[in-house]
C-alpha cells in the first residue's frame, strides 16, 4: 500500500462488536471506496459512530491502549522466541511492530493448506496464506495469532506446528536428498520488518 | 418419525456436511419427519440418549463420520441409521484395503504402491522410488489412503513432482497411495439399494486436467448428467459400480468413482461409503437424472435404514 494511502480497524481496540474502520486515501481512490462501501452495506451506522465519537472524546482510551500494547508485545515475544525454539532453520518470520499476527513462511515445497491437516490433528490451527492472497500466492506461508491466547498456549501451540513442520521438511530431504531452497517473499507492509533467518 | 440429522464432526469435510445434512434436514420436514439436528460432538451420546430418535440419517463425510465410527456408536445405543454398517465403511475408509479386496474379487483397479510415513523415514522406501515409478509410470496419482474426498490428492506429471505431492498426501493421513493414472473419461455412478443410477461424467477443462483441486472450484468443471454413454459402455460401469457395492458390503447409497479407460473397460478409483448429498453433489444429480427428486430420495434412503433386515455389514 502507498504511504498515502492507509486502513485502520477499531476492532482490535473496542472488541465489542463496533465493526468500524477507516480510510485515509487521494480522493478518485476514496471515491471508488465510498461507491463499493455503498453497494456494500449502504452505509456505516450513525449510532455507531456516535459512540466511537464518545470513546475518543475522552483520554482513557490511550491507558486502555498502552495495556493492551504491554500484553501484545508479551505474547509476541512468546511466539518469536517459541519459533526460534521449535522451527526448523528453513523457515523465516516476520517480527511485527505491532498488530496481532507472526507471518511465516516455510519451504516453498510445503503447502500450508495441506499442512494444516496434518496440524489439525495435533489439535492446533493456523490460517495458511493462501487466504490472504487473491492470486495464489501466500502458498507456503501461515498467518500466527498471538492475541487471543496465553503465553503458554502460544509456546505449545508453536510446538506443535513447529513438529509437524520439521516432520515434512525431513521427509522432504529423504525424498530428494538434497538441501532444499528456501522461498523468501517480499514484506510490503511497512508495519513489520522484513523477514529474516533463523538464526542470524 | 423423530428423525436425527447427524452432521458437521470435527473431520476436514466438515462444510460440506453441514451442507448435506441441512439440505437432508430440510426433506425430512417437507416429508413430514419430526428433525433432531445431531453437531457430531463431545454430547453426541448423550444427545441420541435424551431425544431417542427413531432413525439417525448419516450425513458425515471423511473421517470420523464415514469411518465407522458413529456407525459403531448407533449400533450400541440400537438406533437405525442410514448408509452401511460398521465393516464396510471401515473398508471404505482405506482406499487401499478397498483396492485390495475389489481386485480380490476380479474388479479392474489401477496398479498402485502404498506405504506409511514411516516407510520413508525409518526404512528408506525413498530408495525404492525409481522402481515404484518405473512400475506405475507418469502421470501418477498420489493420495492419502484414508481421506474420504479430494483432499490431498494429486498428480506427479514428472519425477520432480512427486516428493511435494508425496507431502501433500501425508499431511492427510500417514499412509499414502500412489496409483497409475489411467487416461479416460472420469465417471461418478452412484448405487441406490443395489440399483446403478445414470452415471454423472466429470469433465475438467484441459488446463485443469491434472489439478484435482480445480474441480472443486465452480466453473473449473463440467458435470454432464447422465453421461452420454453407448448402451455396452453403461452396461459395463453399471455392472462394475455394482459390483463395487456388493464386494465393498456397502448398503444404502454409494457412489463410485472409476476412468471408461479408451479400451471401453472401465477401472474403479475408490468408492464413497456416504457421499456429499449438498445441492451440486453427484449423488443428487444423478437421481435428479433418474426423475428421483431429492425428498423422494431421501425417503428411500430412510427406508432402507429401516428395513428390518439391515444388522451389522
Amino acid at each position: 500500500m502507498r504511504p498515502d494511502q492507509r486502513l485502520g480497524t477499531l476492532v482490535g481496540l473496542r472488541r465489542c462488536g463496533d465493526r468500524l474502520g477507516w480510510a485515509v486515501a487521494p480522493p478518485p481512490v476514496m471515491e471508488k471506496i465510498v461507491l463499493g462501501k455503498q453497494a456494500a452495506d449502504l452505509c456505516t451506522s450513525t449510532l455507531t459512530q456516535y459512540f466511537a465519537l464518545e470513546y475518543f472524546g475522552e483520554g482513557r482510551w490511550l491507558d486502555y491502549v498502552a495495556s493492551l500494547r504491554a500484553i501484545y508485545s508479551s505474547r509476541r515475544d512468546a511466539m518469536l522466541d517459541a519459533l526460534e525454539r521449535h522451527f526448523p532453520p528453513q523457515a523465516e518470520w516476520t517480527e511485527p511492530q505491532g498488530g496481532l499476527f507472526v507471518w511465516a513462511t516455510l519451504p516453498d515445497y510445503i503447502n500450508t493448506s495441506d499442512l494444516l491437516a496434518k496440524a489439525l490433528r495435533e489439535n492446533v490451527a493456523f490460517v495458511p496464506g493462501a487466504a490472504a492472497y487473491v492470486d495464489g500466492r501466500g502458498t507456503s506461508s501461515m498467518r500466527l495469532n498471538f492475541s487471543g491466547s496465553t503465553e503458554g498456549e502460544i509456546r505449545e501451540g508453536i510446538r506443535r506446528i513447529g513438529k509437524v513442520v520439521s516432520e515434512q521438511v525431513a521427509l522432504y530431504e529423504t525424498l530428494t536428498a538434497e538441501q532444499p531452497v528456501v522461498a523468501t517473499e517480499p514484506a510490503e507492509n511497512a508495519d513489520v520488518l522484513p523477514l529474516r533467518r533463523r538464526g542470524r | 418419525m423423530r428423525i436425527g440429522v447427524l452432521k458437521g464432526g470435527r473431520s476436514l469435510e466438515r462444510q460440506v456436511s453441514l451442507r448435506s445434512g441441512a439440505r437432508v434436514e430440510d426433506a425430512l420436514r417437507t416429508l413430514g419427519h419430526e428433525v433432531v439436528g445431531l453437531d457430531a460432538g463431545p454430547d453426541l451420546v448423550r444427545v441420541l440418549k435424551e431425544t431417542r430418535p427413531d432413525c439417525v440419517f448419516i450425513a458425515l463425510h471423511g473421517p470420523g463420520g464415514e469411518d465407522g465410527t458413529p456407525q459403531e456408536l448407533l449400533e450400541i445405543l440400537d438406533i437405525p441409521y442410514t448408509g452401511p454398517g460398521v465393516a464396510a465403511c471401515v473398508r471404505c475408509m482405506d482406499k487401499v484395503a478397498s483396492k485390495h479386496e475389489l481386485r480380490a474379487a476380479g474388479i479392474a483397479t489401477p496398479d498402485w504402491v502404498a506405504f506409511n510415513a514411516t516407510a520413508f523415514r525409518e526404512l528408506g522406501a525413498a530408495d525404492a522410488l525409481e522402481e515404484i515409478e518405473a512400475r506405475l509410470g507418469f502421470p501418477l496419482v498420489v493420495k492419502p489412503a484414508g481421506q474420504g474426498s479430494a483432499l490431498g490428492v494429486r498428480f506427479a506429471a514428472s519425477r520432480d513432482d512427486v516428493p511435494d505431492a508425496l507431502l501433500a498426501a501425508v499431511s492427510y493421513d500417514d499412509r499414502v497411495l500412489l496409483e497409475r493414472y489411467v487416461e479416460g473419461r472420469e465417471l461418478a455412478v452412484s448405487v441406490l439399494d443395489g440399483d446403478p443410477l445414470p452415471a454423472v461424467e466429470v469433465a475438467p477443462r484441459e488446463e485443469d486436467r491434472f489439478n484435482y483441486e480445480a474441480r472443486y472450484e465452480i466453473g473449473r468443471t463440467d458435470y454432464v448428467s447422465p453421461a452420454p454413454l453407448t448402451p455396452t459402455e453403461s452396461q459395463a460401469v453399471n455392472e462394475a459400480a455394482t459390483k463395487v457395492a456388493e464386494v465393498l458390503g456397502l448398503e444404502g447409497f454409494p457412489r463410485v468413482d472409476l476412468i471408461l479407460g479408451e479400451d471401453g473397460l472401465p477401472q474403479v478409483l475408490e468408492a464413497e461409503a456416504i457421499p456429499g448429498l449438498t445441492d451440486t453433489s453427484l449423488l443428487p444429480m444423478a437421481a435428479e437424472a433418474a426423475g428421483i427428486s431429492f425428498e423422494e430420495l431421501v425417503d428411500r434412503i430412510l427406508t432402507l435404514a429401516l428395513r428390518p433386515q439391515q444388522a451389522l455389514a
